[in-house]
């Protein structure tokens, strides 16, 4: 046998049509292959853009006076803070942020209006839970808002405004105008979706029919490694596909992001990378003997690293050397720049192409290595 | 006695198959290793490019001001066409234009410009890069009129507001992201093994064997699921204490056999719903497809990935099912807040209810299947 392996047509089709009426075959399966990825993104795309709202704050007024009244009432009325917990005891208030009944906990010294009046400077305290860093910082910044609202309105009215910056900043965004996150999650999710589910469907192929047994007939039939490693993935790249087209669709027409490059660009792209993750699917489907390991190690390898190393959230030029070097062998890296390039920045070939041939020879390093390690025997 | 054997059978088929082992291994340690150090929403080394038409000295020390670890400076340009080249190939994630009045303008008293150019399109960095970029433009610019006036231009405020972070008070966001992506594996893993393991013995034809034999339904079920609850409590406290406590410097504050103790239960629940999904598929192939279109919604209503409180109502209702919700709350209960059997009660009972139900109703199909 040569080292790529010869390929027949006949040989081939037979493994794909053989592949394909045993999709075909399993219409629960074939339903859930089409429709799960979508309605997952979905899901997500829906779930990331949730912003942080109704935050459950107990206030500890302990002043009771007209002004500590006022003060507590900004609060109240913003949007950010649900307030329907008013609080006498410090106790009480802290059992209830321990409980996690409450996000946030405001405490109005007494003497608050008399300190204010005098001219002193009365100290309020914020505390804030935070078990979620992010959330807790949000909240603070929220709360600092609201308190700069009230210095504003109700205490220095009348007042001369303090001096203004001397540098002022004009800035402009590029790309993305509006900073409107949809635009950035959702391309992050559809290159996510696309190195999950392809991975995870290529990679039962060759498993199952280990586990079945049903294997020891094709070791033992002409049929060369490279036609069968090509027909197990050919056909769950075509699923892949389809559940491009439904994702893509979703992005332009339900998430309005907009398509600023080449459509071309983009299925040429998609491609290649759906290759290759179908590829690293086929390398675990060949390394291991059981399903469920396969599923496992697939759902491990491909569906954290795309969301954390691959520049997702946060660019990886703006991130840690470490991380940067983990997102250079992910390539969910490679196409979500690729994707967000085309559809944001409209940016073409000229930028894109090294992305795509880094892509392709990805999917063929990894196409190679599951051949090699690949042992047609018997038993 | 037989339920004995039959346990004692699956354990042996995990101690078999040391690859899977290997690879839950992998998830309950590295993965969430991976996950608790990878996930930041800090920028570090933003890729700035400067256009200084003014070079002077004042736009130079201002220029200086934009340094390690937030911003990187990548290039000084004296093209405006340069620009463009450097955001679309990503080069640069902004551009500060000083222009050529700048120096003067100052010196004269009058608001100098400085306009700052960003890329849009991760708009999350890019929000919290304008934010530090001004904060640090105007830090500059009160120093500098400061010392030009000679004057203390600290207004007095009349209220302050401290704010004090509880529970998590140097605000690590590892111990939380490493905490939700384990709680995410148990889940996984604890709905996975099961439901892999009876749609094995059907794909097998052995279940036909047990039909047979005089085991009841819920011995087969039972028997599956204990080696399971032991392994993935194992592994828990395995993770807990090698990767979030000697890595990452998370310990429980609050009882910590509470917590093994709702770890079990939780396990029995998700293996309940795992055993509903293994009646409804015919094949491990059907059965991950359908585990991921569980999965997502379940991480989701736990109030793990978005606050309960920012959903709508009619989804926060489901919160109050979601078995995880309570796991998460009795987790960082017990991990930040201290709680103990006091505070945890509640929560613990609800989950004692649901994954209760949960695995009556999983066994229950699974029962069925037999008779």
């Amino acid at each position: 046998m040569s080292l790529t392996g010869s390929i027949s047509t006949r040989r081939l089709k037979a493994i794909i049509e053989r592949e394909f009426n045993e999709i075909i075959r399993d219409p629960l399966y074939l339903t859930l292959a089409i429709l799960v990825p979508p309605v997952v993104m979905m899901i997500f795309g829906f779930g990331l853009a949730l912003d942080i709202e109704h935050v459950p704050l107990g206030i500890l007024d302990q002043d009771n006076t007209e002004l500590s009244r006022a003060y507590a009432d900004c609060f109240t009325q913003s949007e950010t803070f649900e307030t329907a917990h008013r609080y006498r005891d410090m106790e009480v208030l802290d059992e209830d942020l321990r409980l996690s009944r409450l996000r946030a906990g405001l405490v109005i010294p007494e003497g608050f209006e008399r300190t204010v009046r005098r001219g002193g400077q009365a100290t309020v305290q914020l505390q804030v839970d935070g078990t979620i860093p992010v959330r807790a910082q949000i909240i603070r910044s929220y709360a600092e808002a609201v308190h700069q609202h009230f210095l504003e309105q109700v205490l220095m009215q009348g007042r001369p405004a303090p001096p203004s910056a001397r540098v002022e900043i004009f800035p402009k965004v590029w790309f993305n105008q509006d900073l409107r996150s949809a635009n950035f999650v959702v391309p992050g999710l559809v290159a996510t979706m696309l190195m999950f589910y392809p991975a995870l469907l290529t990679t039962l192929s060759i498993v199952r029919e280990k586990e079945s047994g049903s294997i020891h007939a094709l070791y033992c039939s002409p049929i060369t490694k490279t036609e069968l490693l090509l027909g197990k993935l050919l056909p769950y790249l075509g699923i892949s596909l389809v559940n491009f087209v439904a994702m893509f669709a979703l992005t332009l027409y339900l998430f309005a992001v907009p398509l600023g490059g080449s459509l071309l660009l983009i299925i040429v792209a998609t491609s290649v990378y759906v290759f290759s993750t179908c590829s690293i699917g086929m390398l675990i489907s060949v390394l291991v003997n059981r399903q469920v390991t396969a599923i496992l190690t697939a759902v491990l390898v491909t569906l954290l690293p795309s969301f954390l190393y691959s520049g997702f959230f946060i660019p990886l030029s703006a991130s840690s050397w470490s991380t940067w070097l983990i997102g250079r062998i992910i390539p969910a890296t490679y196409y979500l720049d690729v994707l967000r390039g085309v559809l944001l920045k409209s940016t073409g070939w000229r930028f894109h192409w090294p992305a795509i041939l880094t892509l392709l020879i990805y999917s063929l390093v990894i196409y190679f290595v599951s051949f090699k390690c690949f042992r047609k025997k018997l038993g | 006695m037989r339920t004995l054997a039959l346990i004692k059978k699956e354990f042996l088929q995990f101690w078999r198959d040391p690859v899977l082992l290997v690879v839950v291994l992998w998830a309950f340690t590295f993965d969430v290793y991976l996950c608790a150090r990878g996930f930041s929403l800090d920028i570090r080394g933003f890729p700035v490019a400067i256009y200084d038409m003014d070079r002077s000295q004042q736009s130079q020390s201002m220029i200086d001001h934009l340094h390690e670890p937030r911003f990187r400076q990548v290039k000084m340009i004296s093209d405006p066409d340069e620009v463009d080249e450097l955001l679309s190939t990503g080069q640069a994630l902004m551009v500060v234009v000083i222009d050529n009045h700048f120096s003067r303008r100052l010196a004269r008293g009058e608001p100098a410009e400085v306009q700052v150019i960003l890329d849009g399109t991760n708009s999350s960095s890019t929000a919290q890069a304008l934010g530090e970029v001004s904060a640090i433009f105007s830090q500059v610019s009160f120093s500098h009129t400061d010392s030009v006036n000679g004057s203390l231009r600290k207004t007095h405020l009349p209220v302050i507001m401290r704010s004090r972070i509880r529970f998590n008070e140097n605000m690590e966001s590892s111990w939380s992201v490493g905490l939700t992506e384990l709680f995410g594996v148990i889940t996984m893993v604890a709905i996975l093994l099961p439901a892999a393991a009876m749609v094995r013995e059907k794909e097998y034809g052995t279940i036909e064997q047990l039909l047979v034999s005089p085991l009841r339904s819920w011995q087969v079920t039972l028997s599956k699921i204990v080696p399971m609850t032991l392994l993935v409590v194992g592994f828990t406290t395995l993770s807990l204490l090698a990767v979030m406590g000697a890595a990452f410097g998370l310990y429980p504050k609050g009882s910590m056999g509470l917590f093994l103790v709702s770890t079990a239960i939780y396990v029995y629940a998700c293996a309940g719903l795992g055993m509903l999904l293994s009646t409804l598929a015919k094949n491990l192939s059907q059965v991950i497809l359908m585990l991921t279109t569980v999965l997502v919604p379940i991480m989701f209503l736990s109030g793990t990935w978005a606050p309960p409180e920012a959903m709508p109502p009619a989804l926060r209702w489901f919160t109050h099912i979601s078995p995880l919700s309570y796991y998460y709350e009795l987790g960082t209960g017990i991990f930040f807040r201290g709680w103990g059997l006091k505070q945890g009660i509640e929560s613990l009972f609800w989950l004692f209810i649901l994954g209760g139900g949960m695995f009556v109703v999983g066994t229950t199909r699974v029962g069925r299947e037999f008779s």
